[in-house]
């Protein structure tokens, strides 16, 4: 996995890259803008951090430029300026996720991990939460390499809910992702797709949690 | 007169003192130009009566008489408004006929051929007239002077009369006069009344111009001066909240830093004392972390600050439901249960997005500070009548009643401190909650524990 850093605080950036090479990450760092695009042009990265603020050539030219040339790599956003705004605009020019300074270490690992699990899902990669693994390409999922006999609607939720562990999910992301995938469903289908999803996971001591009025989500594994 | 602090009674003192003041003078010069009508023509009665009593004079002898039978000269000086004196004499003064002592005219008089004098006859004013007549015309026998008198006070009784009734409709104008600048003042002031009504029903965080159409030319320099203080007084606030939105802007990117390399140092070291150190410098960062946070979003909510005046429509229960969603991770490492009530309604507000996000996040973070684990936390959405109710209950420590007014204000914490907190999250609240028209209530939570907040907004608006 590599990743590039785009922050020109110089502090703040030693922190960033330390903290990445310590997940085992290989870590790349632009400070300006201009840099930054020269080495997006030439090298292909698994993710970006990229901070709005930079000197002459800003975040959001950097990523109107690679997005201009056709690059795919999920990106994540960090900016000290007006969040909302700021948000709309970065999600417009195509960045994947949005941090607002001053953010939490922990999180922005998470983010980080979450946009390589994504940016991968789509290749067919495997994505993994404790013990627990699931294959998007071959739609098999494993708990210790033992196989779990999911429907595809349930592997479906399972899909969603592992891309976003840790995270809530609204019964509407779920109904939207299953319909996406050809599949009309209702609130209360969705009720029973988790209710039996979270039978089949009980005994490998992952946990999907209810969370009143909003939706499910899955615990954090405890070695995640 | 430091009273009368209403322009119209201004006004009214102002018009009606000189409108009772000329009725006053006006009535004066009634009266006197009524006795002299009245003078004239009772001196004109007198007159009459006194020629037609010369004329009547003959001789007999060397004596005269009046040539009338007494019935007509009881006729004649029977008058209109009662008796009249006469007295006929000779030229010399010789008493002919009448009332014998009757005053003589006055001296200076006494040659001219008419001459009209008051005096005073038994005890009473009188007018009198004196005409010298000749007896029989072209007699030769020299001339009689004839002096018929009446009392004086019938005049001044007609005079009166007159003016009285001259009064009456004068006073009807002055009180028709006062009426109209009474209602005319209050029909005037209407458009005062208007300029009044929008400015209170402005939010305080409105500070455009106040529009002058419409409004009396008189007024308009008082709104235009307004206006040009509301304009300052504006630029004042922007640049102010200008300066705290920079120096917080300005603070975020190194207290990043600060936060990251606290969290690696963590990471790092071995030693468990210089982590119990480290530790206490995270929690410091956080909160300063949070209070440059709060410090922008305060800054964003205040008035003048151009984002103040944005408005859209927005979902409350889907609003309330992202922001709600994203506390759930920390709910949850807390062992709080955080939700949004099942029983919560889509409504539809006109506001800022942004700031009803602020808004919200800063209720949940508060309430989520003041519950310990195992509790609950609810965020909830309503409708009712014209309002929507935006709504969080949580079961923790609760705030005493005491207290409930002063959480509001910037910087203010609970005496009993609690954990960590910077103390402007329901400054925020507040703030925005005024900036939409909105109000925000304190209640206890069910079962008599924890804390109900609710911020009630207005649909119509």
């Amino acid at each position: 996995m590599r990743l590039l850093v785009v922050e020109d605080h110089p502090i703040l950036a030693a922190g960033l890259v330390t903290a990445l090479k310590g997940s085992d990450y290989a870590v790349d760092h632009a400070v300006t803008g201009e840099q930054a695009d020269h080495m997006l042009a030439a090298q292909q990265y698994d993710a970006v951090i990229l901070d709005i603020g930079l000197p002459k050539l800003d975040g959001y030219e950097v990523l109107r430029r690679m997005r201009r040339r056709g690059s795919k790599t999920p990106v994540l956003m960090l900016t000290a300026r007006d969040a909302l705004e700021d948000r709309v605009k970065g999600l417009d020019l195509g960045a994947d996720d949005y941090l607002a300074k001053p953010y939490d270490l922990p999180e922005l690992e998470a983010r980080v991990r979450a946009l390589i699990r994504r940016g991968q899902s789509g290749g067919g990669a495997e994505l993994t939460h404790g013990d627990l693994a699931l294959d998007t390409a071959g739609r098999r999922a494993t708990i210790k390499d033992t196989p779990l006999d999911l429907s595809a609607r349930e592997l479906g939720v399972l899909e969603v809910l592992m891309l976003r562990a840790g995270r809530v999910v609204s019964k509407e992301q779920l109904a939207e992702q299953l319909y996406g995938w050809g599949e009309e469903v209702g609130a209360n289908a969705i009720e029973v797709y988790v209710h039996r999803l979270r039978k089949k996971l009980e005994p490998a001591g992952v946990n999907v949690r209810t969370i009143r009025g909003l939706g499910y989500l899955l615990e954090k594994a405890a070695h995640d | 007169m430091t009273r009368l602090r209403t322009l119209r009674s201004r006004l009214l003192l102002w018009v009606s003192g000189p409108l009772l003041a000329l009725w006053v003078i006006s009535t004066l010069v009634d009266h006197e130009v009524a006795k002299g009508f009245v003078n004239l023509n009772y001196d004109r009665t007198l007159l009459d009566t006194a020629l037609d009593l010369g004329r009547s004079v003959r001789e007999a002898g060397d004596r005269p008489y009046i040539d009338l039978p007494p019935s007509v000269i009881e006729l004649l000086i029977s008058g209109q408004q009662g008796r009249l004196y006469y007295r006929v004499n000779k030229s010399d003064g010789e008493y002919i006929t009448g009332d014998p002592d009757l005053p003589d005219p006055p001296e200076d008089a006494q040659t001219g051929r008419v001459t009209y004098y008051d005096a005073v006859y038994l005890g009473r004013p009188i007018r009198a007239v004196a005409v010298r007549v000749p007896i029989r015309p072209g007699s030769g026998r020299g001339a009689i002077l004839v002096q018929v008198a009446e009392l004086s006070t019938l005049r001044a009784d007609s005079a009166r009369q007159i003016m009285l009734r001259m009064m009456l409709p004068q006073a009807i104008l002055v009180l028709i006069a006062t009426l109209a600048v009474w209602f005319g003042v209050g029909l005037g002031l209407r458009a005062l009344t208007s300029i009044r009504t929008e400015i209170e029903n402005r939010s305080h965080v409105d500070l455009s111009p106040i529009v002058d159409s419409g409004a009396p030319v008189e007024v308009r320099p008082l709104i235009h001066a307004m206006n040009d203080l509301l304009s300052r007084l504006s630029a004042a606030l922007a640049a102010q909240q200008r300066f705290i939105a920079d120096a917080a802007h300005q603070l975020r990117t190194p207290v990043a830093a600060l936060k990251a390399q606290t969290e690696l140092a963590i990471r790092q070291v071995r030693d468990d004392e210089a982590k119990a150190t480290l530790q206490h410098l995270q929690t410091a960062a956080d909160h300063a972390a949070r209070v440059v946070t709060q410090l922008l979003t305060m800054a964003r909510a205040e008035p003048g600050s151009h984002r103040s005046v944005m408005r859209e429509p927005v979902d409350l229960r889907a609003l309330a439901s992202d922001v709600t969603r994203e506390w759930v991770p920390l709910a949850l490492s807390r062992q709080i249960d955080l939700g949004l009530d099942e029983a919560s309604v889509p409504v539809e507000i006109s506001a800022d997005p942004f700031l009803i996000r602020e808004m919200l996040n800063n209720l949940i973070d508060n309430s989520l500070r003041y519950t310990p684990s195992g509790g609950h936390v609810t965020v909830r959405t309503a409708r009712q009548d014209d309002h929507a109710i935006l709504e969080v209950e949580d079961n923790g420590t609760g705030i005493p009643a005491d207290e409930r007014e002063k959480i509001f204000e910037r910087f203010y914490r609970l005496p009993d401190n609690g954990p960590e907190g910077c103390g402007l999250g329901l400054a925020i609240v507040r703030e925005i909650a005024q900036g939409h028209h909105a109000t925000v209530a304190v209640h206890t939570g069910a079962g008599g524990r924890g804390t109900r907040m609710t911020i009630t907004f207005s649909v119509t608006r």
